[in-house]
């Protein structure tokens, strides 16, 4: 007998290199159902605006998601998105209205409001984390509990109402484009705000797509390349091992948690530059969109598994869903029923994967 | 008088205890480890193993007594100064990340940066140093990006083992190795084992199982109710594998 050598087994057969072939790539398949679909029914996803409008529907779906796909990959989950980043997107709204209604200067006040964003959004997402590491609250309760403080400040802030009076510059700036055609000049960079826009120039790349565009390659290369993503892996492997190990569980916790709600504060800037108002519902349905996003996109409900470019993919086919059925002018309510159903399948499909590979 | 430390021993026990409230989980024992030995921890449920290995890993400091490694007192250090000195310990569930491939394991923890601005990882040198790791040991991988969740029970120890002989230079301490395993891998596991001690100086097996222990190691102590009861010398029981086994069992459960 031969003690020296374990030999290697063949642990993909057939069924289970096919199951894990599919797992890996349905959430393409479906991206082009969709398309096929909506188009059969005469939306039209190939124009500029067509795919601006299922991009744009996309931006706040994406940030909030990929916070979320930090705290899901590392075997948590943060239920306080919606309300934090209505929250946060009140305060950086009154902010903004107070000072402008002073009579600075609307950049000024721009400037002032999103760094205020910036920082406040770090708070919620630090006693998230505290709440997690140090109380030993599961992730769930306690970041529903956060959820629940979020909605009442969000609410009482503003007396329930939405945030207006904001400076007109916020609306120009998250309504232009970075690029124009404009005809007979070609490809123009952005110098100009919204008006700009005419029948002569065409907005090609929208404002808030760039934000997002950044947000995906800084955090797709924090998550796959370096050791803080290594880390947050790791923890959602086994976080026994890795505390053992030497990864500091506790701080990487809390520092997942603000990364969270710092994007929930993304999203918010987002939001206001968008629709040039806050209002403290502004993250009602990201909840649900979110974290849908990211089990479409192929993370795991016990962690350890899921991916930045995954999560994005599920943010595009949720906005091609919602993008494809407002054009065919269907109850927008259908969107959340037909969310969770993906939401379920989704799960179900990763679940039965491992099974059919413990089998 | 020799009571248990020998004079090329790398490892000195002594006079170790350890209470949890009223139990004494690990009363007064002392032994020592040779260089290039390999030995083990034998004893029923609760007697003190664990115990025992913890405190030598560092996830317990002991109330009384030392633990030494080469004439320098030890105990007291956390578990990460204990794996700096080169003492690395296999726990059988804090042993690796399923969703991570070997590499991703043996550096888990510790990986290496290749920029420090960028702080990327230099996944180059992982791949290298774990294929240099398992070849040490003659460990032959389906795949060595496959994610261990793919592995069987050998393959994953085999992986930690790998982990161990990579960062831990001087003693490996291995918790049950064989004890989630059928017969086919548990001798697998072993003949890892016995290429393991040519890469470090001393190994530690903590087992349950006295034919898996025969097998490999030179000796062995056996702890009952946290009492060092027995060291047994299995040379000299060469040719008597049934006195080894009836003595060994004796010690274990204290029933003559």
């Amino acid at each position: 007998m031969n003690l020296k050598k374990i030999k290697g087994i063949n642990y993909k057969t057939g069924s289970q290199k096919a199951i894990n072939f599919i797992s890996k790539i349905w959430s393409l398949i479906f991206v082009i159902v969709l398309i096929a679909f909506f188009s059969s029914r005469g939306v039209n996803f190939f124009s500029i605006k067509g795919l601006q409008n299922v991009l744009i529907a996309a931006t706040l779906i994406s940030l909030v998601a990929i916070g979320e796909t930090f705290v899901v990959i590392s075997g948590g989950i943060d239920i306080s998105v919606s309300y934090v980043l209505g929250l946060i997107a009140t305060c950086g709204g009154i902010i903004m209205r107070e000072f402008y209604s002073a009579g600075l200067n609307q950049s000024f006040v721009l400037v002032i409001g999103i760094i205020s964003i910036l920082i406040l959004s770090l708070i919620p997402g630090f006693i998230n984390g505290i709440i997690i590491t140090k109380l030993k609250v599961p992730p769930f309760i306690a970041t529903l509990g956060v959820m629940g403080i979020a909605q009442g400040g969000a609410y009482l802030l503003n007396n329930g109402m939405p945030v207006i009076g904001l400076p007109p510059l916020a609306g120009q700036i998250g309504n232009s484009y970075i690029l124009y055609y404009v005809s007979g000049k070609g490809i123009k960079f952005f110098n100009q705000h919204a008006s700009f826009e005419t029948k002569s120039a065409i907005g090609i790349f929208p404002v808030t797509v760039l934000i997002v565009l950044i947000v995906i390659l800084i955090s797709g290369y924090i998550l796959s390349k370096t050791k803080f993503g290594q880390h947050t892996y790791a923890i959602g492997g086994n976080i026994n091992a890795s505390r053992f190990l030497g990864v500091p569980v506790d701080n990487h916790l809390i520092k997942i948690y603000m990364i969270s709600s710092f994007m929930c504060g993304i999203a918010a800037i987002s939001y206001i530059i968008r629709f040039s108002m806050a209002s403290p519902n502004a993250g009602e349905p990201l909840l649900i969109n979110s974290i849908g996003a990211i089990f479409i996109g192929g993370a795991s409900m016990s962690g350890g598994y899921g991916s930045i470019s995954g999560t994005i993919i599920g943010a595009i086919i949720i906005a091609l869903l919602q993008t494809g059925l407002v054009s065919m002018a269907v109850s927008p309510f259908w969107q959340y029923l037909t969310v969770g159903c993906i939401i379920i399948i989704a799960v179900f499909f990763d679940q039965l994967k491992y099974k059919l590979f413990n089998n | 008088m020799n009571n248990g430390i020998s004079d090329k021993s790398i490892l000195e026990i002594k006079n170790v205890n350890k209470r949890f409230g009223g139990v004494l989980a690990v009363d007064k024992v002392s032994f020592s480890v040779g260089e290039g030995e390999i030995v083990g921890i034998c004893g029923d449920n609760g007697a003190g193993k664990s115990t025992l290995i913890k405190m030598i890993a560092g996830v317990y400091s002991p109330d009384s007594g030392g633990i030494y490694l080469k004439g320098t007192k030890i105990d007291g250090k956390s578990p990460k100064e204990i794996r700096e000195i080169g003492i690395e310990t296999i726990f059988q569930d804090l042993a690796l990340a399923e969703n991570f491939n070997a590499e991703s394991n043996i550096f888990l923890g510790r990986e290496p940066i290749k920029n420090r601005f960028l702080k990327n990882l230099d996944f180059k040198y992982m791949r290298e140093k774990t294929i240099e790791t398992l070849k040490k040991i003659s460990f032959e991988f389906p795949d060595i990006t496959t994610r261990v969740y793919y592995l069987s029970g050998g393959q994953r120890q085999g992986v930690a083992i790998a982990r161990a002989i990579h960062w831990g230079k001087k003693i490996i301490i291995m918790d049950e190795p064989t004890a989630a395993l059928g017969v086919k891998e548990s001798l697998k596991v072993l003949g890892l084992i016995k290429e393991t001690i040519k890469c470090v100086k001393a190994i530690i097996l903590i087992t349950h199982n006295m034919e898996n222990l025969i097998k490999v190691a030179d000796r062995t102590i056996i702890l009952r109710n946290g009492k060092l009861v027995s060291k047994i010398n299995f040379k000299d029981y060469e040719g008597r594998l049934n006195d080894l086994h009836n003595d060994i069992v004796k010690a274990i459960t204290g029933i003559s």
